[in-house]
């Protein structure tokens, strides 16, 4: 499937922001009040491209934290990349990531193969394994999966979660969902053809060579017809994988135990080495942090971070942090929009002057520090397929460049600069940081910026969704942030930059980007069949999107976790943008 | 309660002393107990240099060779971006330090933010005492059901969930409204919540006052010569109620810097980069003062310290004017 050399490649990027890091140790006594602070003192395991404790040894319970409830425990209606990962514990999909560190690469689950299709991407055939069944004993048939994708379509009952399905299922005249179809088996999309239990066969109404990674996640999880309580599924899903639901209290605990009509010999993915598992919802982050340092649980499942107090804590601390304390690279990219339809950026070179004129050194301190973040002159981080490193507004250090900038000023007819508006999610404490640094390095050269902040809940739906807001109140620049959904780059790239993508609500093309080339690049690459072309195309795409400079990429975002003295198989998945849940033990 | 009473000295009957004493003002009266009063001075003193470090703060952090908005990221502790040195990068350049994460110097920061906080707290505790003496005047003098419903009008207002409507308020303001924008509109908001919502203290006080003045002979004596209800409030009523508004005024403006603080706290206060101290304490309770507490100990401390001057000052006031009240 996916080039191992990408993999290789972001190993050595952050092998090499662990070097930076040293470095900068060795020059500073200020480590933080540890006294000898020698260059090695600050070296934090990072996941990316390691296995740590591994362990098979089985038993015990997994106590796992988080922030909040899953936004949905139906499969169908998950959209958090943590909720994803824990869905492996109760459910199985056709396909799976691999469980080795930094994988990106798809392996059988429910299915026998992983398959490719005969015809660039329009029909895709999995057959299903023997001996798998649900948690009540029921074989697991193709017309489950099936039934399971068809529940994606009744999009009045079942919402919330991706929609991929219904944009390569949908059929002419349009399918409403298993609730309202005449047929009376409820099996009535006829994109997917079931011609026995064991054979699931796609016709795509386009092709779509990331298809396989759908039917890696939650949307392609079998769900017994009979067993189907619509919007209340949440309650109880049916499970297919190692454990099932045991008690849930919505928003504040849920306990998965073992599911012993799941037969390991069918699974290669999940090594199921807990006995149970206790998730508690709903705490405070300081609270979260401390009960894990005092062993009172073993992982937070939001995999956001530890506060800054604690980071600061951990970096100071080497006892603390041995042996528990890990920086991944998020998957995640912090960038800045620069609205090409609201004057000067209209002009290309004013958007340059942006680019030129940005720290982006100063934009990882905003952030905490390394082990925050890591400055970032590409679209696509390197946890996804195809990344390439360039650099294409280079500057001293990556601090930003005042000559530059502000010669792209002159050429944008703009020598003594201008006024614009930032927007910022007030309530993101680090946000408003980096827009704050933002704004005193355009002052520099002469860009006066006024930052507008709002509300996270409403930030992206009422402000930056909707162009003719952005035109009308003339916001310029946009702190904005992404992760894709799949760790390709169509599912990077396609609702944040395809230029024929922009909406008049619930626009994601924040900066209304339309370029032939990028566009062209985004169909390029989802045609390609072989991964020379694939390569080309993505690579075009990003150095498209970055030379506009319609975005500006600032960070590639990393998250410093803590764990409990005692878990083990701890690696990253970018698949889920995090460490994988399934692959967790307790015991050592 | 007691209530001081002003006497004007020409209407009293001439002493029988032999050695002429001069009429002594209440001013006087109150300069004179004051000047003896060490704390009231102390405070007084605090006070007016908080005014001035505010009003010639370009000057001052000039002076220093600082900027309260330009970033020192080369004073950071580059693995943590906390500020590198000691006591959050103190050091002769930065007296008090510089911020976490961008390297802001944090004395021209305090510098500038004594300007927001005392400002708003100035300008929200002119209007509400305006407005205060006014509707308590009216209330009181004039009684009656208009009398009655401004009274129950102050009751509805300290009843208020005045955070609450504050935050919704600042919340759904647009970018730009009555002819102004950005912070001086977001300046001129919070003068006007904080104004709007604490005039009751003063009118509350001002109308007990002028209840049991309008009672008294010389206001009896003012309406017999014909004088109209506006004269008798401006001319006879509002000079007997300077020295309590004064009072009240002194103590009405810490409550405010707290109040812009909180506001600040919770986000709708100034925009970033300027500076207030309830910006800044906000910012350090973000998590970042458990690891630079000097961060949150200087805005803090210049707020303890500013309410702290303004409440003590407030206190002999009161008992400089009307020694047997309170106690």
């Amino acid at each position: 499937m996916r080039k191992h050399s990408v993999w290789i490649r972001a190993g050595v990027l952050v092998a090499a922001g662990g070097l930076v890091l040293a470095a900068c140790g060795g020059g500073d006594d200020e480590g933080g009040g540890t006294g000898g602070s020698t260059p090695g003192a600050v070296e934090i395991p990072t996941t990316t491209d390691q296995l740590f404790y591994p362990s098979d040894k089985k038993g015990g319970t997994l106590k796992a934290l988080s922030g909040s409830d899953c936004d949905s425990w139906d499969p169908a209606r998950t959209y958090y990349a943590t909720c994803w990962d824990q869905q492996r514990w109760i459910s199985r999909s056709l396909l799976n990531y691999k469980q080795a560190p930094n994988s990106a690469e798809l392996v059988p689950d429910l299915a026998t193969e992983v398959p490719t299709s005969p015809d660039g991407g329009k029909t895709w055939t999995y057959t299903l394994k023997d001996g798998i069944k649900f948690e009540d004993g029921s074989p697991i048939t193709s017309k489950d999966i099936k039934y399971g994708i068809e529940r994606v379509f009744a999009t009045d009952i079942i919402n919330g979660g991706p929609t991929y399905v219904i944009d390569y299922l949908q059929t002419e005249p349009a399918y409403e969902g298993p609730y309202k179809d005449p047929s009376p088996d409820k099996l009535g999309l006829t994109s997917i053809e079931t011609p026995d239990d064991k054979t699931l066969i796609f016709h795509l109404n386009k092709p779509f060579n990331d298809w396989n990674f759908i039917m890696a996640s939650p949307s392609a999880t079998p769900v017994p017809q009979a067993k189907d309580t619509g919007d209340q599924y949440t309650a109880h899903p049916v499970a297919s994988g190692p454990y099932k639901f045991d008690k849930y209290v919505p928003n504040q605990s849920l306990t998965l135990v073992r599911n012993d009509q799941w037969d390991p010999a069918t699974d290669e993915v999940n090594k199921a080495l807990p006995d149970s598992i206790e998730i508690t919802m709903g705490l405070e982050a300081a609270d979260i942090d401390n009960r894990i340092l005092n062993g009172d649980a073993d992982i937070f499942l939001d995999q956001t971070g530890v506060d800054t107090a604690l980071r600061t804590q951990l970096l100071s601390d080497p006892e603390l942090r041995k042996a528990r304390t890990t920086v991944d690279l998020s998957g995640f990219l912090r960038y800045m929009s620069v609205t090409t339809t609201v004057k000067p950026f209209d002009n290309i070179h004013c958007r340059n002057a942006v680019a030129y004129a940005v720290n982006k050194q100063a934009q990882v301190l905003a952030r905490g520090g390394p082990t925050a973040g890591a400055p970032a002159p590409t679209m696509l981080p390197p946890t996804v397929a195809y990344y390439a490193d360039f650099d294409l507004f280079p500057t001293p250090n990556s601090a930003g460049d005042i000559e530059k900038a502000k010669a792209e000023l002159e050429a944008c007819g703009q020598p003594d600069g201008f006024s614009t508006k930032l927007t910022a999610r007030g309530n993101r404490p680090a946000e408003v940081a980096q827009a704050t640094a933002i704004q005193s390095d355009l002052k520099k050269i002469g860009i006066n910026v006024t930052i507008e902040k709002f509300d996270s809940s409403q930030y992206f739906s009422a402000v930056l969704g909707i162009p003719k807001n952005m035109q009308d109140k003339g916001y310029g620049l946009a702190m904005t942030g992404w992760g894709a959904d799949w760790p390709s780059p169509y599912g990077f790239f396609s609702s944040i930059v395809d230029g024929r993508k922009i909406l008049d609500q619930g626009n994601s093309n924040y900066a209304e980007l339309n370029d032939p080339v990028v566009n062209k690049g985004i169909d390029d690459g989802l045609a390609a069949t072989e991964d020379g072309a694939a390569q080309t195309a993505w690579t075009t795409v990003d150095k498209g999107v970055v030379q506009s400079a319609a975005y500006i990429p600032l960070i590639y975002d990393k998250a410093m976790n803590i764990y409990s003295d005692r878990i083990t198989n701890v690696f990253f998945t970018p698949g889920f943008n995090m460490v994988n849940f399934a692959a967790l033990g307790v015991v050592r | 309660m007691a209530v001081p009473v002003m006497v004007e000295p020409t209407e009293r009957p001439p002493s029988p002393s032999a050695r002429p004493v001069a009429g002594r003002s209440l001013w006087r009266i109150a300069w004179s107990r004051l000047r003896k009063d060490k704390v009231a001075l102390a405070s007084g003193a605090f006070v007016l240099l908080v005014v001035l470090v505010a009003v010639f703060a370009p000057a001052l952090t000039a002076l220093a060779g600082t900027t309260p908005d330009e970033p020192n990221y080369d004073l950071l502790n580059p693995i943590n971006a906390m500020p590198a040195g000691s006591f959050g990068g103190i050091s002769a350049d930065h007296i008090l330090g510089v911020e976490p994460l961008n390297g802001r110097d944090v004395f021209a920061r305090v510098v500038y933010g004594a300007r927001i906080s005392l400002l708003v707290a100035a300008l929200a505790t002119l209007l509400s005492v305006v407005l205060g003496t006014a509707m308590g005047l009216i209330s009181g003098y004039v009684g009656g059901w208009i009398g009655g419903l401004i009274a129950r009008l102050m009751d509805l207002l300290l009843a208020f969930p005045l955070l609450l409507f504050a935050i919704a308020i600042v919340a759904v303001i647009p970018d730009s409204a009555f002819g102004l924008g950005g912070n001086t509109l977001r300046l001129f908001i919070l003068v006007f919540i904080i104004g709007f919502f604490s005039w009751p203290y003063i009118g509350r006080i001002v109308r007990g006052q002028v209840l049991s003045l309008k009672e008294k002979d010389f206001v009896a004596a003012a309406r017999g010569t014909g004088a109209g209800p506006i004269r008798i409030m401006v001319h006879e009523l509002l000079p007997n109620l300077v020295a309590p508004i004064l009072v009240y005024t002194t103590l009405l403006i810490p409550t405010n810097i707290l109040f812009e603080a909180a506001l600040s706290y919770l986000g709708v206060g100034v925009r970033p980069p300027t500076a207030s101290w309830g910006d800044m304490l906000a910012t350090a309770a973000d998590g970042l003062f458990r690891v630079d507490p000097m961060f949150m100990i200087v805005p803090g401390v210049a707020i303890f310290l500013t309410v702290l001057a303004f409440n003590l000052l407030g206190d002999a006031l009161r008992d400089a004017f009307d020694p047997r009240g309170g106690g």
